[in-house]
C-alpha cells in the first residue's frame, strides 16, 4: 500500500479511525457487560478484554494531558509558583505513612502488609505528583522562552 | 474559503495533476482547494506558493467581508 502524504486524506483517515475506535469500544463494553450478566461480574473483571479497556483509558488519559484546558492560568499570564519537589515528596511520604499506619492499626499481626500498602501508596502518589510537577516545570520554562 | 489557486496555477501553466504531484498531494485535494471546499494547512499553502512562484498574498489573500 502506498504511503499517504496528502494532508486532507490523513485527516479523513484519522476521522475514520475515530469511528472505528468508537465501534471497538462499544463492542468491548458489550462483551464485558454480556460476560458480567452471564458469568458473573468476577469473570468480567478478570477477562483480558477489561485489561485492554482499562489500558486504553489510561493511554487516552495520558495523551489528553497535553490537550486539556489550562488550569494554571491566573489572571494576566501570571503563573502560580509551583511547589518545590521535596514538598511533593513529603506529601507522598505522609500519605504513605498514613495508609501504612491505618493498615497496621486494623491488622497489627501482619506488619509486612502495612509496609507494602504504605509503600504502594507512597509510590503511586509520588508518581502522580511527579508527572504533574514536571509538566508544570516544563511549562514554566516554555513561558520563559516566550 | 475562496482563493486564487486556479488562476495562479493556470498562469504557471500547470494542470491540477502536475501541481498535485509536485507538492505531494492528490489531484482531488487541489480540486477541493480551488473550489474552496477544503481548508489547506499553512504548510500546504506555502508549498503551492513555492511551486507557482507567487507569494501567499497573491494566492490566498481575500479582502475582509464587511
Amino acid at each position: 500500500m502506498k504511503r499517504v502524504t496528502d494532508e486532507r486524506l490523513k485527516i479523513d483517515m484519522l476521522k475514520n479511525i475515530r469511528i472505528v475506535f468508537i465501534f471497538q469500544t462499544l463492542g468491548i463494553l458489550a462483551i464485558l457487560i454480556y460476560t458480567g450478566i452471564s458469568k458473573g461480574p468476577d469473570a468480567a473483571f478478570h477477562s483480558p478484554l477489561s485489561l485492554v479497556f482499562y489500558g486504553t483509558g489510561v493511554i487516552l488519559g495520558f495523551q489528553q494531558l497535553r490537550v486539556s484546558a489550562d488550569m494554571d492560568e491566573m489572571g494576566k499570564h501570571k503563573l502560580k509558583k509551583p511547589m518545590p519537589y521535596y514538598g511533593l515528596v513529603l506529601i507522598a511520604l505522609a500519605v504513605g505513612l498514613g495508609a501504612g499506619l491505618l493498615t497496621f492499626l486494623t491488622d497489627p499481626l501482619h506488619k509486612l502488609n502495612a509496609w507494602i500498602i504504605g509503600g504502594v501508596f507512597f509510590i503511586c502518589f509520588l508518581a502522580a505528583y511527579s508527572v504533574g510537577y514536571f509538566i508544570k516545570k516544563k511549562r514554566a520554562e516554555d513561558d520563559e522562552d516566550e | 474559503m475562496m482563493n486564487h489557486v486556479k488562476i495562479t496555477r493556470v498562469e504557471a501553466g500547470l494542470t491540477q495533476q502536475q501541481l498535485a504531484e509536485k507538492i505531494g498531494v492528490t489531484r482531488q485535494t487541489i480540486s477541493l482547494i480551488e473550489k474552496g471546499k477544503y481548508n489547506p494547512t499553512l504548510k500546504l499553502c506555502l508549498a503551492i506558493c513555492y511551486t507557482v512562484n507567487k507569494t501567499l498574498d497573491d494566492v490566498f489573500w481575500i479582502e475582509k467581508e464587511e
